[in-house]
């Protein structure tokens, strides 16, 4: 069997149904396992509590931006206005493995250097582990 | 058809922003020079995939804007090129990215010799269907 390799060209990113693909230089969605340790008599024990999930994004900025519409602007706006209704999300690592979930929106970060475009980064909180759907 | 092409929404564009300059201007390779002359010349990497996904054709265009200039007295064709440079540059619209001037170098163009200097410029073009 030949090696598999999936790229960042297989990756689908839909956050709030607007397709950050046209912009997303970068995107990762991460899940943090929170354990506890705890030394026993027989010897150290591990209990998991919680899950975090965080989505982050690079993308290149499109502040102003009309035809489309920035999707700088409206991740703004969702944080600005609505920063504790989530926005539910889908993370398309490849074909057939699919990542859905809810995230609160973030602002963006804004700037950049003299020669090159400008990129914008920010970091989204899950609300729950992430539903992870291979077909 | 695509309803936009590079020539269209990136070559075209640049090729006539840099109309006002004092120079004749190219959006493609001629096979004879007449100078003062601007020419856009694709870059190599000339297409970088940068962006996720691969639904939409989307890419980076890299570019060399070619400033020539007459070389026949080496302190005249520097500061002419110095000049054509710096109108070259300011009339580069937004949603480029300008990168740097190569050196000045002289290249023999059929029986002339000119001075040119290379100017690197990108942008980001994504099709539209």
């Amino acid at each position: 069997m030949a090696t598999t390799v999936i790229t960042g060209r297989d990756i689908t990113l839909t956050i709030a149904t607007v397709n950050y693909g046209d912009q997303a230089l970068s995107t990762t969605l991460a899940v943090e396992l929170e354990r506890n340790a705890y030394e026993t008599i027989d010897g150290k024990q591990f209990f998991a509590l919680d899950t975090t999930a965080t989505l982050s994004v690079t993308m290149l900025a499109d502040w102003g931006a009309n035809s489309p519409s920035s999707l700088c602007e409206a991740m703004w706006t969702a944080a600005s206005s609505a920063p504790n209704t989530s926005l539910a999300y889908s993370f398309t690592a490849a074909t057939g493995a699919v990542f859905t979930g809810n995230v609160y929106p973030s602002f963006p970060s804004a700037g950049g250097s003299g020669k090159d475009a400008q990129e914008v980064t920010f970091v989204l909180q899950g609300t729950a582990k992430p539903t992870l759907t291979i077909s | 058809m695509p309803a936009s092409t590079i020539l269209s929404a990136v070559r075209g564009p640049l090729a006539t922003a840099l109309a006002g300059v004092s120079a004749n201007v190219f959006s493609y390779v001629p096979e004879n020079v007449p100078v003062p002359a601007v020419v856009l010349v694709p870059d190599s990497p000339y297409l970088e995939f940068d962006t996720i996904g691969s639904s939409t054709f989307r890419c980076k265009v890299n570019f060399t804007i070619s400033c020539c200039v007459t070389y026949s007295s080496n302190p005249a064709a520097l500061d002419n090129i110095e000049q054509l440079i710096e109108s070259v540059v300011l009339a580069i619209p937004s949603g480029y990215e300008v990168s740097d001037v190569q050196r000045p170098t002289v290249t023999q163009v059929g029986a002339s010799n000119l001075l040119v200097a290379d100017i690197g410029v990108s942008t980001h073009y994504t099709r539209t269907v």
